[in-house]
């Protein structure tokens, strides 16, 4: 409903309980600060050389801290990608939530869609190592439910948006059409991040916002014959 | 040309087996395992399927089984590529080639309803799509397939008839085609048979949007 309450959009409870799975949960600062920089230490590494290319002892070599600590926390270097791709998806999750805008309906319906593309995915693009560290999450064997469960998360960001709201959806039909909307919509962002080229990135871009519309043009107030 | 000449699944695997098999028995062995471990993934689904429940559903020692397959994950990865085969080719099956006349809907009517009804008609492959989301090289897998159909489509009637400017032709094909996959395995996954059916209704509607917005253009 246009102009009632504002409701506070976006995504909270990302990972409350499905953070990286760690061997040992790390309670103190100091561990803390271990972990994120092994966690950092392996995005420079993979950003550098590829995931192929990185090891245990390396990712502990440039985190300065003995291979042992590594393994007090992960597994092997598997659990350190894992965790690397886990912690992309949150980073896309609150890019995403920044990017919905808090007075959608001062928006056009078509221009807040290509603004949303715009915005979303050149800011993903500007993450370190973002392309990279792509290219190792979508090998990993947990990246469809990955994928999923996002979509899942998504969903319920967009359902409060009174963008969608105007729209002339069956009330049967809104949450099919939302997590269509999302999940090709993430399909697409994938696609298009791990271009070759900028003009094909830029090409991608351009479908995903057309496509994006369209479908949204499809439920728009009088656009069903 | 797309697999049309190819239509039944290779007996042989794409990647190379542990000891390929030159025999006629030896490939039959291949392919009764890979078709036992098909069976026990529909059944039992794919975590509590060991190769030893497979060796004995297909009736060969385990010894046989650790001949050409490393491991579990092996005939998994074998699996998912049948199963990425048998797709592509009901994927050529239901192209109307040669239907000039046919409406967007009705080509998606014809194409991607069957394809997706297809699957929804034999849990295995529900199954094996589960299975195959979960493999490594899903992502790369599916892109493959793509690649290989962006030729193809362009060629259809329906999408000649679009009036797309040259150089997004290729794009627009392929976010089209990967939109496609993506939302075919979203309503494969449903969770009940309603849900399938909206997400599958959503999925010819946003496909036909898409179409639309080069449709209204040529006009």
């Amino acid at each position: 409903m246009p102009g009632k309450a504002r409701k506070k959009v976006g995504i909270t409870a990302a990972s409350n309980d499905d953070g990286p799975k760690l061997r040992a949960r790390p309670t103190q600062a100091r561990a803390e600060r271990n972990v994120a920089n092994i966690l950092q230490a392996a995005t420079t590494l993979v950003a550098k050389h590829g995931a192929s290319g990185v090891s245990t002892s390396s990712i502990a070599r440039e985190a300065g801290v003995p291979v042992g600590s590594i393994y007090r926390y992960f597994d092997n270097k598997e659990a350190i990608f894992s965790a690397l791709a886990h912690r992309q998806h949150e980073e896309k999750d609150a890019r995403f939530s920044e990017y919905l805008p808090d007075h959608p309906e001062d928006l056009d319906t078509d221009e807040y869609v290509a603004q949303w593309v715009e915005n979303l995915l050149d800011s993903l693009r500007e993450l370190p190592a973002y392309e990279e560290l792509l290219q190792l999450a979508v090998r990993l064997p947990d990246h469809g439910e990955e994928n999923l469960a996002s979509t899942e998360r998504w969903v319920k960001a967009v359902r409060h948006l009174s963008i969608f709201n105007e729209l002339d959806i069956p009330a049967e039909d809104r949450e099919a059409f939302y997590r269509m909307f999302v999940h090709a919509g993430q399909a697409t962002i994938e696609m298009a991040l791990l271009s070759e080229t900028e003009a094909e990135y830029r090409r991608y871009k351009r479908q995903m916002t057309i496509m994006l519309q369209a479908y949204i043009g499809h439920y728009k107030a009088g656009a069903i014959k | 040309m797309p697999s049309r000449t190819q239509t039944k699944p290779k007996s042989a695997p794409d990647t190379a087996a542990r000891s390929t098999p030159r025999q006629a028995r030896a490939a039959k062995t291949v392919q009764k395992i890979l078709d036992a471990s098909i069976d026990l993934v529909a059944s039992e689904g794919a975590a509590s399927v060991t190769t030893s429940s497979i060796a004995k559903a297909a009736g060969v020692p385990v010894g046989t089984v650790y001949r050409y397959f490393k491991d579990k994950d092996e005939i998994f990865s074998h699996l998912a590529d049948q199963f990425q085969q048998e797709v592509d080719d009901h994927f050529a099956d239901f192209l109307p080639l040669d239907a000039e006349a046919m409406s967007e809907m009705e080509f998606l009517d014809a194409w991607l309803e069957n394809l997706i009804e297809q699957m929804k008609a034999r849990p295995a492959f529900i199954e094996l799509l589960r299975l195959a989301v979960r493999l490594p090289d899903h992502y790369h897998r599916t892109r493959r397939s793509t690649a290989r159909w962006i030729p193809e489509v362009g060629r259809l009637p329906v999408f000649n008839a679009l009036d797309i400017p040259l150089g997004d032709r290729k794009a627009f094909y392929d976010v089209w085609i990967n939109t496609g996959w993506v939302a075919m395995e979203l309503s494969l996954l449903a969770d009940t048979d309603e849900d399938y059916q909206r997400l599958k209704n959503q999925a010819k509607l946003l496909l036909l949007s898409y179409f639309g917005h080069y449709q209204d253009q040529a006009r």
